[in-house]
């Protein structure tokens, strides 16, 4: 609705009161006239208010035009105007103050006036005139009756309140109207400022802005920064950023971030916009798009463009498109939803610099994101690698164990085999041997006793092999033999059982015997060291159940470990080794969960040696597969590895080692009698 | 926990919630073998190992949160274009946007039905 500054030439076609100050009054009339569409219910409350106020059947607001009064809101009538000459309220105008007739047939001004004498035959009357606090008089507040009555003075001073109170509706809605008027003006004038401000603080504030943004490199809060900054800064109704996504196709806009003024309903998520708008198009083509008013005559847009733009209820749209190195599309667009705005090229360059901002930070963001993920990529990778090939070492080295095991075990057995027969001829005819010499030599003791002066000849010979000395040393010879070949024996019958070839299965075996037995093959190494010291054995056997075990592999175990002692006595005066057994109650085993403890008795097998000790770092290393301190060539640094291996991992039982750097090593060996992981 | 001798197409769960391994399995198999795993290196060895065909993925998980997880497998040539399915509470339309841009083929929002998981899988497992 508008007002005019002027009204038509018509209005003042007045003969009933051509002056100037009727001029004015009809200018204020046809100012207000056209405001009573909106004010209806505002009138019509107050014009009922009246009614009630005065007990009347009949109520009105009217304005009074040059030539008939104009009835804007009524109770208890129907008439929509009257002719002015005609008209009561004709008079109250010209009174300017409450007019009442009591009774029109008792008045001579009115008693033959249209009204009284027909239909609605009006006999009471009361006006009073409507004013505006400019003083400008625009018609009136009346009511009516069909006899003839009076009012109270209350009554009177009420309707002239209510007058008072249309006036000041009617003026406020005037008021408001013409405020709504000013307000475009005023907004533009903002936009324009702004603009101004932009265009001498473009550089500052691109300078801050882009400081803001590049700050963070988390992308929620850069493009939250960005559409607020804008937002505040452009002045703007609302201003979003859009990604352009491909779904199949086809491509989608999806908003994430926005900054709207708080009645604007939100922007955020699928934009509600065919796949292939003008928007769509823009960001595709990395064009921007600035439109001023959509519904303004364009060659632009063609007419499915508008109906897109209109999908978003916006009257502006200015649209920045933006495009990552890692080919991600999207667009800052600004939005004025009731007004129309002129996008200055000031605005758009400060707004493209700002994308081209954002589009730097997006990928700052990004190839943050992607280094992290490549960094976890490697670093797993590495795990993943440093695991296999921990594994690879493991089997490795088990092969490497197995065939040399097997091979030497095979080595052990077959010798043990070939020398057990030889050796068994040997024993096997060494009684005879002892028994024949024995016959021979008390035969030779005969002959010197019966022939007891011998020829030359034999008495030389005799002389020659020192007979006296050889009768003496032979049984000595054969007993020595005797020895050497059950020692042989002994010997075969240990390597046999250290070998156990034939033995892949768990059986209770004697370990004693086999602590023993590994004792005998390093007899040799025991003896004398480089050192030149016997290493003394200090056996402290406790006394122990047969303990269901690899046997093989179990010697296995303690000939790696005494061999080490052996090695870490090689120069200590005085060398010795103690190995102490025991049997431990399943009660005391702490190591074990204390639901296991009742069940299992483990022996434990104590070797220790007062060698030169190790250092932490060697200790911690001690296990690992290939570590060795012993020179290339002598060591593989397997035999600990191994022995653990088969201590923990198939007997279920524990490998320890304490040491001290001079005081010597000890190594603690804990079986389970019967076995609580089956075998690997 | 592996059969060798099926030919299932094999779907890996990976989410720090048990509850959700077990949802994931009561909806998938026995049409699929499910292998669920709840911590980033055990999934990235799985991932190595068996021949995967489709990769669900929770986003808010401690450490290695999923988004991390997906861009670290698509930074792997041979896992390019492994189909993986965002399974998360998280449906602004920012979280499915970094769905994407961290590489991710679907969105399923939780809490989703067993019909709903299953058809997904269905059109990706197909495709």
């Amino acid at each position: 609705m508008k007002i005019p500054e002027f009204p038509p030439e018509s209005l003042f076609s007045c003969a009933t009161m051509p002056c100037n100050s009727e001029l004015n009054r009809l200018k204020a009339v046809y100012q207000f006239q056209l405001l009573e569409i909106d004010l209806h219910q505002e009138l019509d409350d107050l014009t009922a208010l009246a009614a009630d106020l005065c007990q009347t059947p009949i109520a009105m607001v009217s304005f009074m035009g040059a030539d008939r009064q104009w009835i804007k809101s009524k109770v208890g009538t129907h008439l929509k105007e009257i002719q002015r000459d005609i008209a009561f309220c004709n008079h109250t105008i010209r009174k300017l103050d409450i007019f009442v007739i009591p009774d029109t047939l008792n008045d001579t001004r009115f008693a033959t006036h249209p009204l009284v004498s027909q239909s609605p035959n009006i006999r009471f009357y009361a006006g009073v005139p409507l004013t505006t606090s400019g003083g400008a008089l625009l018609g009136t507040l009346c009511v009516m009756d069909f006899e003839p009555r009076d009012l109270t003075q209350n009554q009177r001073k009420g309707l002239k309140t209510l007058s008072q109170q249309v006036g000041a509706q009617l003026e406020l809605k005037r008021n408001t109207i013409k405020l709504r008027q000013l307000i475009p003006e005023i907004k533009q004038l903002k936009h324009r400022l702004i603009a101004q401000e932009l265009l001498s603080q473009q550089d500052s504030i691109l300078f801050d802005l882009a400081n803001q943004i590049r700050n963070s490199l988390d992308l929620d809060a850069i493009l939250q920064i960005a559409v607020n900054e804008i937002h505040a800064l452009l002045q703007v109704d609302c201003c979003y950023f859009v990604w352009c996504l491909p779904c199949g196709d086809r491509f989608n806009l999806v908003s994430t971030h926005e900054a709207t003024d708080v009645a604007i309903p939100s922007t955020l998520g699928k934009l509600s916009v065919a796949t292939n708008s003008i928007l769509t198009k823009a960001i595709l083509n990395l064009e921007t798009l600035r439109i001023e008013d959509i519904a303004a005559p364009s060659t632009v847009l063609t007419i499915e463009d508008r109906l897109s733009l209109r999908q978003l209820n916006t009257t502006s749209v200015l649209l920045i498109p933006l495009k990552t190195h890692s080919e991600q599309l999207g667009a800052i667009i600004c939005h004025h939803y009731q007004y129309s705005r002129k996008w200055t090229d000031s605005e758009v360059r400060l707004l493209k610099a700002i994308a081209d901002q954002v589009a730097i930070a997006l990928d700052q963001a990004e190839l943050l994101e992607q280094t992290r993920a490549s960094a976890f990529a490697a670093q797993t990778q590495a795990t993943y690698l440093s695991n296999a090939l921990s594994q690879l070492q493991q089997t490795q080295m088990q092969l490497v164990q197995q065939e040399k095991m097997s091979s030497l075990g095979q080595l052990v057995a077959g010798v043990a085999h070939e020398i057990n027969n030889p050796v068994n001829f040997i024993n096997g005819n060494i009684t005879f041997a002892n028994d024949y010499v024995k016959g021979l030599l008390e035969l030779l003791m005969l002959y010197q006793e019966t022939y007891p002066n011998p020829t030359d000849r034999l008495r030389e010979k005799a002389d020659a092999i020192d007979l006296n000395f050889l009768t003496e040393d032979l049984p000595r010879l054969l007993s020595s033999m005797r020895m050497g070949a059950e020692r042989i024996r002994q010997i075969v019958l240990s390597l046999r059982n250290f070998s156990r070839h034939d033995e892949a299965e768990m059986k209770p075996v004697d370990i004693h015997e086999g602590i023993d037995n590994t004792l005998l093959i390093l007899t040799n190494r025991l003896k004398l060291t480089r050192a030149k010291f016997e290493i003394q054995v200090i056996k402290e056997y406790g006394i122990l159940p047969l303990v269901e075990c690899y046997a093989g592999q179990l010697n296995q175990v303690f000939m790696n470990v005494l061999s080490n002692a052996i090695d870490a006595l090689d120069e200590t005066p005085n060398p010795a080794i103690t190995i102490s057994t025991y049997l431990m109650n399943g009660e005391q085993n702490h190591s074990l969960e204390p639901s296991h403890r009742a069940q299992v008795d483990s022996v434990v097998v104590r070797i220790q040696d007062n060698g030169s000790g190790m250092s932490e770092t060697t200790q911690q290393k001690l296990f690992n597969p290939f570590f060795t301190t012993k020179p290339i060539g002598k060591g593989t640094g397997l035999g600990l590895s191994i022995s653990y291996q088969i201590v923990v991992d198939k007997h279920g039982g524990m490998l320890k080692c304490s040491s001290e750097i001079g005081q010597g090593s000890e190594f603690r060996i804990q079986i389970p009698v019967r076995p609580l992981l089956r075998s690997k | 926990m592996l059969d060798e001798m099926t030919n299932l197409q094999i779907v890996l769960a990976f989410d720090d919630s048990p509850v959700i391994h077990q949802l994931v399995k009561q909806a998938l198999e026995p049409d699929y073998q499910v292998i669920t795993s709840d911590n980033a290196v055990d999934a990235l060895s799985i991932i190595y190992e068996q021949p995967i065909s489709i990769l669900l993925l929770d986003v808010q998980m401690p450490d290695v949160n999923g988004l991390k997880f997906c861009r670290t497998v698509r930074s792997l040539p041979q896992f390019r274009h492994l189909p993986v399915i965002m399974v998360t509470s998280q449906d602004k339309p920012f979280d499915v946007v970094k769905g994407q841009l961290a590489g991710a083929t679907e969105y399923l929002t939780k809490p989703f039905d067993a019909e709903k998981l299953r058809e997904t899988v269905r059109r990706f497992i197909n495709t």
